[in-house]
């Protein structure tokens, strides 16, 4: 890789660097990169908004449309589906 | 008794799994895949993966955020199944398609988008969402099987490594042609970008 990273390896880099610490000098001219290059930043954004939207930690149900709700027919044949499988397994 | 103490007890006992988790997973999941028999096929599905893997469950997350990790992987299986045309093995096609992005001096070629999202309220984005989980059925399986672990259920990238048996740097790619290819289909098939 070259002293200057070009917009390929900086888009690999900011992936890699959400998985695992950087060394500290291609942190630095990583974050220099995306200083000056929007399309970097926009990447890195995306890659971020991809982690956000799919982070399980956010979700706390407030999304959801709490007037569904199962069938009562539908939970007795979950009740009846659980309670067969746990028999099989017991 | 704390939260997840009372998580990890009802997680031992399967059959008031319904009474508890029942209504949230079937909303999660028609969120996801609209008609409501595939839903509650997909919390049977999830309640059996859950049954098979409870001796795993160490209270360590909510039950109900333990299912929803489930609940995941079985919504991307259902998208793939039906769109019936998992690119499993186009890793080349992945490939040729990442290369585009860059010019022969590793310069943006096609330029990314700027996103009108806002992180912070992703949730409020259902479309954004529901583009997210079928881009994620596009892509080839194993690199579908390295982003939910890690982004999804949260893994560390070792602990990917040891589901996935590959090494780090392994894994390192293929999370980033995951992102890479999962950006390239939302810019592709969700409306809210602009130049």
């Amino acid at each position: 890789m070259h002293w200057m990273f070009s917009c390929k390896d900086v888009s690999q880099l900011v992936s890699e660097s959400m998985d695992h610490g950087l060394p500290f000098y291609q942190r630095v001219l990583m974050r220099l990169h995306l200083l000056m290059c929007k399309y970097c930043s926009r990447c890195k954004e995306q890659f971020e908004t991809i982690r956000a939207a799919s982070c399980h930690d956010e979700l706390n149900g407030k999304e959801l449309d709490a007037s569904r709700a199962l069938s009562n027919d539908g939970k007795e044949r979950l009740k009846k589906f659980l309670e067969n499988h746990l028999a099989d397994t017991d | 008794m704390s939260k997840s103490k009372s998580d990890a007890a009802i997680i031992d006992h399967p059959e008031s799994w319904v009474d508890h988790y029942g209504d949230f997973l079937y909303r999660f999941a028609l969120s996801r895949v609209k008609d409501p028999a595939v839903a509650e096929d997909l919390v049977q599905e999830t309640f059996l993966a859950a049954l098979r893997a409870r001796e795993n469950f160490k209270g360590r997350s909510a039950g109900r955020t333990w299912l929803i990790a489930i609940m995941k992987h079985k919504i991307v299986d259902y998208i793939r199944k039906k769109i019936r045309e998992p690119s499993t093995d186009k890793i080349e096609t992945l490939t040729d398609m990442l290369d585009s992005d860059f010019n022969d001096h590793g310069k943006w070629q096609i330029r990314p988008l700027k996103w009108a999202i806002n992180p912070g309220k992703i949730y409020e984005q259902k479309e954004f969402l529901d583009v997210l989980y079928h881009c994620l059925a596009e892509l080839p399986q194993r690199l579908a099987e390295a982003f939910v672990l890690r982004e999804m259920d949260g893994l560390s990238t070792a602990e990917v490594c040891k589901v996935l048996d590959i090494t780090a740097t392994n894994s390192w790619v293929m999370l980033y042609r995951a992102r890479m290819s999962l950006r390239h289909c939302l810019e592709n098939k969700w409306l809210g970008a602009e130049q």
